[in-house]
């Protein structure tokens, strides 16, 4: 808008008015008023909301139940522990017809109720009342009343790899070289020999896999094999029976033109042309102690072996921003940690104060202990040159092996599973979960307590990683995203672009670099997402945390349960030749083990001569017989053995066939 | 508003002389819609989203007077003893911090040993405020326990008490340790933020005891103390951080632990004291709680 304005200098125009210099000012005023609006609605989506905040938290709350399998097998001695009047503590041996199983825990019934009514000052009959030997209830229950709890529960995560040697060798091949053969052998299939191999651990192959074959020998006149450039299929799983599927595996090879050997010869998958990566990942613990989470009994929870279901609730929030894995990604995997600690006793109590009194000559750096310090290992092949095969532990074949030693419940760093991880696949494969094993004190070291004793080597395996899944990665590779054409086209040297160029294609941290600039990479899927593959979590989001309800299962089994027996006899002569009572107290002890079956007389004449005596003289009383013709027993007990070499078993293991001795039914002990 | 100012000299342009101003306004019409859409939109929205509240609970754990934690603890009730009502002056069962007897509060023999519903039935309600003050503060939380016969009600053979010698106690413990005491009201379940946030990590709340009689269908007011006159009870008495009828308690974070410990004003602790945690000699902390109104 344009406005003219005349000006009259002066008010008249007259002779006198002559023009002097002049201030106009000129009064410009302007009125704004901004113009108005429509009323806005705006409608705020609870669901977007909702998605945004859940999309927005790293927080992680955890609650749930673990249902324990978990029994006493492996105890220190078939003894009954109480205190006297005079607060003496004694001891009585239960003898092999008063041990009794129930619901898998090894124990007697009480049948004096005098002292187990001192012992737990209830003054009320303890009689027909179960007890175990120890280790009992009370160090080994995921829950129990003595106020000390027998586990740790940690969260943690995988943060970095370490590389071991599963076989033994000298020349440093380690699992980073890949999965170590420790047998080859042949197979006829459709008249063709084809070569198998048994690896040390399981080797996550499958049918139609590619393989690369390292450090095997070619046998051929002229290495037509060519097993440095050539990738070999893998024809089939499984051994000559079709079996061990996860540890053997067969390729098309002609058995007299191959050879490898042990503790050198690996193997590894292939992916397009990629071989995969083997090694061991490290956990670290997001939590400290017994304050980070309450741990009680849950309702109505009793598992199908009748042991306790406990239930807990981490009190400590889990916030995994900025924590990477061991990859350099953000993290996907959480896991349950469950730890044996050695304080899982009232000290004082009656027990804990007999078995501290029988170590008090040991060492002084594991004579306060009840438990050995955790060892870890894998559940992996039967060879003695196998390093970290937990079951072998112990074992005098193995004498040298390697072990993950002196493990804690207190620690900050765990060593964990053997995975496997392909470039080209950009998953990690778990092949082995790692197992901690325990035994008490008093058990490996009877030798040294008691000289006439050997050492009781087996002890109690569990794995303590559970897996929590917090996200999951998507069923597909992002295509390639390749930047370095983009910064060759347009010259672009500024490391400050590069980095601008990598966000504007929303190349993650994480994303492989398999070239310089060029990218690929697995989306990790949001939460609450489901792809077409059912990939994906979904769990509550409440009070800006995520809630995940685990219910794991934790499983204390046997390092080597004793599948195989042998029958053994000992000749036991009573009567008067038995001069100083010798015979009669290896007959006692005999009747004592918890490896004792039966005794029978051995002449069916001399018992018959017997038959008429009574009281304590007579063959009714077998153990105080005192008579003065001589009677002879065959006393008959049970060898258990297992897979290793692991020293005197008690009891024989789930897997053991007494279908070949008789047996009998006891209905009522009480 | 910006001008822009000249001088003119008159005399460089004589006389009637127009003088063009060059002031050109054009206008346009620019409003505040897309300041409005890109900020005042989204910043209402914002204001409007309710903040995130944490709902979390943790349980609280019961403490002595020294820090430490404990497994169990027995409530005592002690009523008017129906002979005293009779009289007209209504006297309490005993004169120190004991229980009374079932007999009192009208029930038999029968309803003991059988368990009859009119006494299975009955509870007692532990209810939290906010405030000691009924005028105006809000329940947070209750517990029911319902009555027990335990080893309190029973001789060393393990059969009921006569109904004149049998107590009127509730002994809670620890769900772990004391697997065979009653649970239900061991335990306090309370927010955990507004705890650690709290000054101190410490919380203040109120309890106050009701016995819901099944038998009668009456429901009793039980204080902490026996410090009032049965014909004399005025609401200053009972109310206030100075009254007898709530009993204080503290939820706490102990580095971590989450402890709650009773705390009772200085009514609540003459003698006989309504709250004695620490026993000497070593027995179960005791709560004991009178009947107030008849």
């Amino acid at each position: 808008m344009e406005k003219t304005n005349k000006i009259l200098l002066n008010s008249v125009k007259l002779p006198d008015n002559v023009n002097v210099t002049t201030q106009i000012q000129l009064g410009l005023e302007n009125t704004n008023k901004p113009i108005p609006l429509n009323d806005i609605d705006t409608t705020v989506s609870q669901f977007e909301q909702f998605e945004k905040e859940r999309k927005e938290s790293t927080i992680y709350r955890f609650y749930g139940v673990i249902k324990p399998v978990i029994s006493n097998p492996i105890f220190n001695e078939n003894i009954k522990i109480y205190e006297d009047n005079q607060n003496n503590i004694k001891t009585k041996t239960i003898l092999s017809a008063g041990i009794f199983e129930k619901d898998g825990w090894v124990g007697y019934y009480n049948d004096e109720p005098d002292e187990d009514a001192l012992q737990f000052n209830d003054n009320k009959s303890a009689l027909c009342d179960f007890f175990p030997f120890d280790p009992g209830y009370d160090r080994l229950r995921m829950l129990d009343s003595d106020g000390k709890q027998n586990y740790l529960l940690k969260i943690t995560y995988p943060f970095e790899k370490k590389d071991i040697q599963i076989v033994k060798n000298n020349l440093g091949i380690t699992l980073k070289d890949g999965i170590p053969i420790i047998e080859q052998f042949e197979i006829e299939i459709n008249g063709r020999m084809y070569v198998g191999f048994r690896t040390a651990m399981n080797h996550g192959l499958n049918q139609g896999d590619k393989i690369q074959l390292n450090n095997f020998i070619d046998l051929t006149a002229n290495n037509t094999l060519n097993l440095d450039d050539k990738f070999y299929r893998v024809f089939k799983l499984g051994n000559q029976t079709n079996n061990k599927k996860l540890r053997t595996f067969i390729i098309d090879i002609d058995p007299s033109e191959i050879g490898f050997n042990i503790g050198t010869s690996t193997v590894k998958r292939v992916i397009k042309d990629k071989p995969s990566q083997y090694y061991v990942r490290r956990f670290k613990s997001l939590t400290i102690d017994y304050k980070d989470y309450d741990l009680y009994p849950a309702a109505y929870g009793v598992t199908y072996f009748n042991d306790d279901v406990a239930a807990f609730n981490f009190k400590t929030d889990i916030d995994v921003k900025n924590l990477i894995d061991n990859l350099g990604r953000p993290l996907s995997e959480l896991y349950l940690t469950i730890i044996k600690n050695d304080n899982d006793s009232d000290p004082t109590s009656v027990n804990s104060q007999y078995w501290l009194e029988q170590q008090q000559n040991l060492s002084s750096t594991i004579n306060t202990r009840f438990w050995t310090p955790i060892s870890g290992g894998y559940d992996l092949e039967n060879d003695v040159n196998i390093n970290y095969n937990i079951r072998s532990y112990k074992d005098p074949n193995y004498d040298g092996s390697l072990y993950y030693e002196n493990i804690d419940e207190s620690d900050e760093f765990f060593d964990g599973d053997i995975v496997e991880y392909n470039e080209n696949e950009l998953l990690e494969r778990r092949l082995e979960g790692v197992y901690h094993r325990i035994n008490t004190i008093y058990r490996e070291f009877l030798n040294s307590i008691d000289s006439n004793k050997e050492n009781k080597n087996e002890g109690y395996i569990y794995t303590p990683f559970n897996l929590i899944q917090i996200r999951e990665y998507s069923n597909y590779i992002n295509p390639l995203v390749n930047l370095q054409t983009i910064i060759d086209k347009f010259n672009i040297t500024n490391p400050i672009d590069i980095v601008e160029l990598r966000k504007s294609f929303q190349i993650p941290d994480y994303a492989t670099e398999i070239a310089t600039n060029v990218y690929k990479w697995r989306d990790l899927l949001d939460i609450g997402f489901v792809d077409s593959s059912g990939g994906g979590v979904d769990y509550p989001f409440e009070s800006g945390a995520h809630y995940i309800y685990l219910d794991k299962r934790f499983y204390l089994e046997r390092q080597d349960p004793p599948c195989n027996f042998l029958l053994i006899s000992e000749d036991i002569t009573l009567g008067a030749s038995d001069i100083g009572n010798i015979q009669q107290d290896k007959f006692l002890k005999l009747l004592s083990d918890p490896t004792f079956l039966r005794y029978t007389f051995v002449s069916g004449p001399q018992i018959s001569s017997l038959i008429g005596s009574s009281g304590v003289d007579g063959v009714y009383n077998i153990v105080n017989y005192n008579g003065v013709d001589d009677l002879d027993l065959e006393v008959t007990l049970a060898d258990y053995s297992g897979e290793y070499e692991l020293g005197k078993r008690d009891i024989a293991g789930g897997c053991v066939d007494f279908s070949t001795l008789e047996q009998n039914e006891i209905d009522d002990v009480c | 508003m910006f001008v822009d100012r000249r001088k003119i000299l008159i005399g460089n342009i004589g006389t009637g002389t127009t003088i063009d101003i060059p002031l050109k306004t054009n206008f346009f019409p620019v409003d505040n819609a897309e300041l409005i859409e890109d900020k005042f939109v989204k910043d209402e929205i914002e204001k409007s989203i309710n903040p995130i509240v944490d709902y979390k609970k943790v349980i609280f754990k019961p403490e002595d007077n020294n820090g430490n934690l404990i497994d169990k603890f027995k409530i005592n009730l002690n009523f008017y003893t129906p002979a005293s009502i009779n009289l007209g002056s209504p006297q309490h069962r005993g004169s120190g911090a004991e229980s009374g007897v079932y007999e009192d509060i009208n029930f038999t023999f029968d309803d003991v040993f059988c368990r009859t519903n009119r006494f299975i039935n009955s509870f007692i309600r532990f209810s939290l405020y906010d405030t000691p003050n009924s005028g105006q503060n809000e329940l947070l939380t209750f517990s029911d326990i319902y009555t027990q016969v335990g080893t309190e009600q029973e001789n060393q053979f393990g059969f009921t008490l006569p109904i004149e010698e049998c107590p009127i106690t509730f002994i809670l413990g620890d769900p772990v340790t004391q697997p065979e005491e009653v649970h239900e009201g061991f335990h306090i379940y309370w927010f955990k933020d507004l705890v650690d946030n709290a000054p101190n990590q410490e919380y203040e709340v109120y309890g106050v005891l009701q016995f819901n009689n099944a038998s009668n269908g009456r429901v009793y007011e039980l204080a902490p103390s026996k410090d009032f006159d049965p014909n004399n009870i005025t609401i200053s008495n009972l109310e206030g951080e100075n009254g007898i009828l709530y009993l204080k308690i503290i939820l706490r974070n102990d580095n971590g632990v989450y402890k709650y410990r009773f705390l009772p004003n200085s009514r609540q602790s003459l003698v006989p004291p309504g709250v004695n945690l620490n026993p000497s000699g070593g027995g179960i902390p005791t709560l004991t709680f009178w009947q107030t109104t008849i």
